[in-house]
Formats: C-alpha cells, structure tokens, sequence
C-alpha cells in the first residue's frame, strides 16, 4: 500500500516520525515534492479566500497526491502537548481537506492525535488497524526521544540540528522566528533562508533550541500560551537573547495569522526590551519577491551598521 | 468605592451593572462604540487581531481618558480561540501608552476554580457567599429578561404597521430595564413591556422571511458592530432567528461546563456531517444550527464573523456544502474596522431578494410583498 504524506503544515517536524512509522507496517511511503508556484495555486484556487495560505498549500499537496496513492494521510492535530492547541485551522483540517478536494473520498486516511487522549503510537496504530495493518509492537526509536510530555521538534526531527552544524559562525547572527511551515518552505518565504546564507548570515530557527530552554521562554509569561507553536518561540527567543546573543530577528507570518496576531506582538514587545531589532514579515500568495529582498536588504544594512556603530 | 469598567458586548452591560453594583463595586460603562471608538483600538492594537480585540482597547481607551478607573474585568480563557489572551495583551498595550490600570481577568471557573475565588476575594467589599448567589440573581434576571424581550421582538417587527414601533418599545424597555433595582421592579417592568410589544398592531396576512442569525458571539451581539443586522432585517420585513444569547452563553460556560460536561452533544452531532471537531470560539456552533436550520425550514442563514477569526473560518469552508445538501442559502459577512454601511445593507437587500424570490418559486405562485418599505 503506498502512503501520501502532504508536504505542508507540521510535516516539517513529524515526517521522520511518520514515515518511519508507515515503513514499519510494510507500506510504502511518498511526500509530495517541495511546494512550487503551481502547486501553491492549486491550492489558492481550491479553498475559501479567508484561509491562510499554509492551508492552501497543504490542500495543494493533497489535490497533487490524491491520484498518485492508495492513501493520503491527514495529520488531525489537535493537541501535542497539554494545555495547548495548534491552531483551530488543524483542529478542522480534515473536514477542510474534505470540503475543498472532494474527490479524496475513501482514500482519506486521518491520524488523529489528542493529547491526552491518544499519543503519537496509538493515534498511529489507530490508523494502520484502520487500514487492516498490524502495528508494530515494539516502540518505534523516534517514540523513545519524545521525552516527557511535551514534544521538542529539536529531538523529533534531527535536521534541524544538522542545519544548525552546517552554518559556519559568521560574524552577524540572525535569529527567525515563525511558524516551521513558513521557515522551512521556501516556496512560501520567498527563499528568505537561502537569501541569509548568501548574505553570510548565521540564522537560528525555533526549532534548533536546544531541549535545556524548554519552557524557559513561555514560563516567564504572565499567562501560559495555550498555542504550541507560540510557545516554542518563546523559548527560542530566550535561547536566542541569553546563549546566542544574535544581533537581530526577522519575524515571518502569514497574512491574517490568527495566533502571531497575538504571539507576534508579545514577542516584538520583548525583543524590543532587549534593544534588537526585528524585520516583521508577512508572506501571502501575492508576495513579490522584489518586496521581499528590498525589505531584506534595507535591514541588513542597517543591522551591519548598527553593530559597527555599537 | 472601587471603581470598575467593563468593555461593551451587546446588552450585556444591564446584567453586569447589576452584578457589579450588588458586589459594592461602582461601574462606569465606556461611551456607546463609534466610529471613534473602533479607531483608536485599531490603531493601538496589533494589525491582524481581531475586531472585537481592537473595540475592546477602544472602549478601554475612551473610558480611561475622561475618567480615573481602578480596575478593568476582562473574562478569560483557555484557547484555541484569542479570546483567551485578550486581556493579558490589552494590559500590556495600555500600559506601553501610558494607561496605568490593573485588570481582573476571570477565568473559567471549570479550568482555574481557585485563582477566581481568590482574585474575587481581594478586589470585592463584600465577597460572601449570599453576596454572590443576591447579585447573580439580579443579573440573571435581567439577562433573561433582556433574552426574553429581544426575541419576541425580533418576530414583531417585520409585522408591525407603524414602523420603527418595535425597536422604540426596545429602547425604552433596556432603559427602564437598566435602572431598576428590585426584583419585583424588574419582573413588573418585563412584563409591562411584553404588554405593550404583543399589543402592537400588525400586519395578519404577512408571511415574514425567516432567517438566521449566527456566527462568532461578539459581531451578534454587539449591534453597534453589526450594523443593527437584526432591525435591519426586520425593515426589511425579514423574522430573525438569533442562535447565540448572552443569557445563554454565561450559563453554558459558568454553569453546564460543570454540571454537564457533554453539554455540547447535541451540537456535535448536528455538525457531525460537516465538522466533525471542536475548533473553539462559535465554530461548531455555526455549522450546527446551519444545519438545523435548513433542518427546520428556514429561508437562508446569516453568518457574522469578524476578519481573522480562526474558528468562523473554518467554519465558513463547511458551509457551502451544507447548502449543496440541504439546500439552505447562507451569506457569510465578514467585518472588520473598514466595513461600511452601505456595503452591509446592499449585500443583505440583495439576499432578501434572492430568498423571496427563491421562496415564490417554491410555491409556484407570485411573488409576494417582502421587501423592505424604506
């Protein structure tokens, strides 16, 4: 049986983790290729305007997929850790995908994660008995690094260390913050990773904190956050002001973001405390890149200057 | 006295008055929303939060600037929906402009039961336990008097003979309603005024429209915000049917989350077909009274939801396949600080039209009187 799995949305973290998992149950496993410009409007063109464009482009993956596999799989995450949600978008994602590609029908596959209601094995099992698949029975090695009860996509995923190894320390550090689908899809982001390497940039994403500042950022706040990915940035951005000391941050988000509505405006108020600065921006499936490297460049410039200048 | 303020959702300020008042705290309302108001939370607020968010900060900023607040109550809670975190960033962007104020947040009783009782007991004069059963009594009463009231008068209008009688009975009615203190005075002013609204001639032969009124809590409720949707409507000859009130929402989320922790049920499984999960805010809700809407022949569904609100959104994507199914005709708006007027009222005359004449064809017969005589 070949598995789809979508290449939008949390498949930045947990891809490792499912495909070795479907792998596991004997079932053959293909992502849909990195987001491109077509891809992204199939997308746009399938769903209701005011959905963020994440979700378009996952819902492209999915229309790319669906005549391709026997399944497609559905990531329904709904919680990942306690006390907090992804964002109401993922807690509907299956019924979006139903709506907006209807022609997925039967080959649907929904993994429904919950915490504390299933974790990461059972939400799996769950689906393979679905499918007349025997789960494995010993725990899988990816199970064995979610340590404790919240996840830490540093340990989940191990790229993101190998990305933070490869970089050499150049002499401006840069720290990005934002949700791992707009960091790490290049399609979205108008290759702003790409764009900080050739400008002899070190960047440092959320996702390379190391597991010591768990908790450490979002703790301090007066009121928990009860959005996972909010959370995490709050402990990168400890980690990025207290160890790495960078000498400026580029916040990247969706047009009409939901939670960075609120995360975004918290994180600029404390990055302004520590007197750095930050470069907010907002991609959508209008973005130019022109609009893009200007901004860029114009930050950049004035980062180089200030640190001559200080 | 400890003087409080607390933002504007509806009519929900005649309740909470009363609450306030019978704990021994003294409440000054924030002006009525304008177009003042709207801006200057817009412009204080983050650009993408939503508009509630930004009317929220307005009324704060308006009330602080004429006058000297000692604390602010805000209700909290626990997501996914933004609403959970509103005060925490509306303290923190008052007080980064100059606004020293400290706020109450209260939290759901169900999540945080001891941080409320004991934030309650440090900032009330009088905090025992017949202190609170008294005033929620009087609030109670009035909510559900309030309720009451805006339903019945919303299936009057579209049938009263002289127009605009209706919504002048309701503007004395919140007033009188506003500033009685006795529970004998309130249930004889309510029952006055039920009176005086049954009573009104109308017109006999007239089948009104009938739609509903649903989507996220505050667009609803708050008829500065809607553009007055449901008198709107009811000009325009249309029965509104409103899904969402405030008497209902406190008891829901004070009380049923408690005692009956599958409250929702009903809800659930209406939507079930559509949106199969709990996705915060009014979402669920939407989709499910689409659902029996359509269910229970009504004419077309309105939905109001404010730019960016997650839950309505997702809700919104399950909508046109109720209507494929069922055969319902909804018309989401969608509001935000630039919303005008007239581009509200052009698209709700267009959708009346459409469901007169949609419902004139079901009858074969011609079309009758419906739209609006002004």
């Amino acid at each position: 049986m070949i598995i789809g799995l979508p290449q939008g949305l949390l498949y930045f973290w947990f891809a490792p983790l499912w495909r070795e998992y479907w792998q596991k149950v004997n079932c053959s496993v293909i992502s849909s290729p990195p987001t491109d410009r077509q891809l992204m409007m199939t997308g746009v063109g399938s769903t209701l305007d005011e959905i963020c464009l994440p979700i378009k482009i996952f819902i492209g993956h999915v229309k790319w997929l669906v005549p391709k596999v026997d399944k497609v799989m559905i990531p329904h995450l709904v919680k990942i850790e306690p006390k907090a949600f992804i964002c109401p978008k993922f807690m509907g994602l299956p019924d979006i995908v139903r709506h907006t590609v209807p022609e997925i029908g039967e080959k649907m596959l929904v993994v429904k994660f919950d915490h504390p209601k299933t974790n990461f094995k059972q939400a799996l099992d769950q689906a393979a008995r679905q499918l007349g698949l025997k789960p494995p029975k010993k725990e899988f090695d990816l199970q064995n690094q979610l340590q404790g009860e919240r996840i830490w996509p540093g340990l989940l995923n191990l790229n993101f260390q190998k990305m933070l190894n490869q970089q050499t320390e150049n002499n401006l550090k840069i720290g990005v913050l934002g949700h791992p689908y707009c960091i790490y899809d290049p399609c979205f982001n108008l290759e702003l990773l790409k764009r900080l390497r050739e400008n002899d940039l070190t960047y440092y994403t959320p996702e390379m904190t190391p597991i010591c500042y768990q908790g450490q950022g979002a703790g301090s706040l007066e009121k928990d956050l009860f959005w996972t990915l909010g959370r995490l940035q709050f402990d990168a951005l400890e980690w990025m002001l207290e160890e790495l000391n960078v000498d400026g941050f580029i916040h990247i988000s969706t047009f009409a973001c939901g939670p960075e509505a609120i995360v975004g405006e918290l994180l600029e108020k404390r990055i302004r405390q520590a007197n750095k600065p930050i470069l907010k921006l907002n991609y959508e499936e209008h973005s130019g890149e022109a609009g893009v490297i200007t901004r860029l460049e114009a930050f950049l410039d004035l980062m180089k200057y200030r640190c001559q200048v200080c | 006295m400890l003087k409080v303020t607390i933002p504007h959702l509806g009519n929900s300020y005649i309740p909470l008055s009363a609450l306030f008042r019978e704990v021994g705290l003294e409440v000054i309302l924030p002006p009525p929303i304008s177009q003042e108001t709207i801006a200057l939370g817009a412009k204080l607020a983050p650009e993408f939060a939503c508009l509630p968010f930004k009317i929220n900060l307005g009324n704060f900023v308006e009330t602080l600037r004429s006058q000297t607040i000692d604390l602010i109550f805000m209700a909290g809670g626990v997501g996914p929906c933004r609403f959970g975190y509103y005060g925490q960033l509306q303290q923190e962007i008052l007080r980064a402009n100059g606004y020293q104020v400290d706020f109450l947040i209260l939290e759901a009783p169900k999540t945080h039961p001891r941080e409320l009782w004991e934030k309650l007991k440090k900032y009330l004069p009088k905090h025992r336990l017949t202190d609170f059963s008294r005033a929620l009594s009087y609030a109670w009463q009035k909510a559900k008097a309030v309720d009451t009231f805006d339903t019945l008068a919303n299936q009057i209008r579209p049938l009263e003979k002289k127009p605009g009688a209706t919504s002048r009975l309701q503007k004395k009615f919140y007033h009188a309603l506003n500033a009685a203190v006795l529970h004998k005075d309130i249930k004889k002013i309510v029952n006055n005024a039920l009176q005086e609204l049954s009573s009104l001639s109308v017109k006999t032969e007239f089948k009104p429209l009938k739609i509903v009124l649903l989507g996220e809590i505050y667009m609803v409720l708050e008829s500065q915000v809607n553009f007055k949707i449901e008198e709107t409507l009811g000009n325009m000859g249309v029965e509104v049917k409103r899904t969402i009130h405030f008497s209902e929402w406190v008891f829901e989320h004070l009380l049923l989350s408690i005692v009956k922790p599958n409250w929702r049920q009903k809800q659930f499984l209406l939507a079930k077909s559509y949106l199969d999960n709990f996705v915060g805010g009014h979402g669920l809700e939407t989709v499910a009274h689409t659902v029996d809407a359509a269910v229970n022949n009504y004419h077309g569904v309105v939905e109001l939801a404010p730019f960016t609100c997650m839950p309505e959104i997702v809700a919104m994507q399950a909508l046109p396949a109720i209507t494929k199914d069922l055969g319902i005709p909804v018309l989401p708006l969608i509001i935000d600080e630039h919303s005008g007027e007239a581009g509200i009222r052009t698209r709700l005359e267009a959708f009346v039209d459409m469901l007169a004449y949609r419902r004139s064809r079901s009858r074969g017969g011609e079309l009758l009187e419906v739209v609006s005589r002004n």
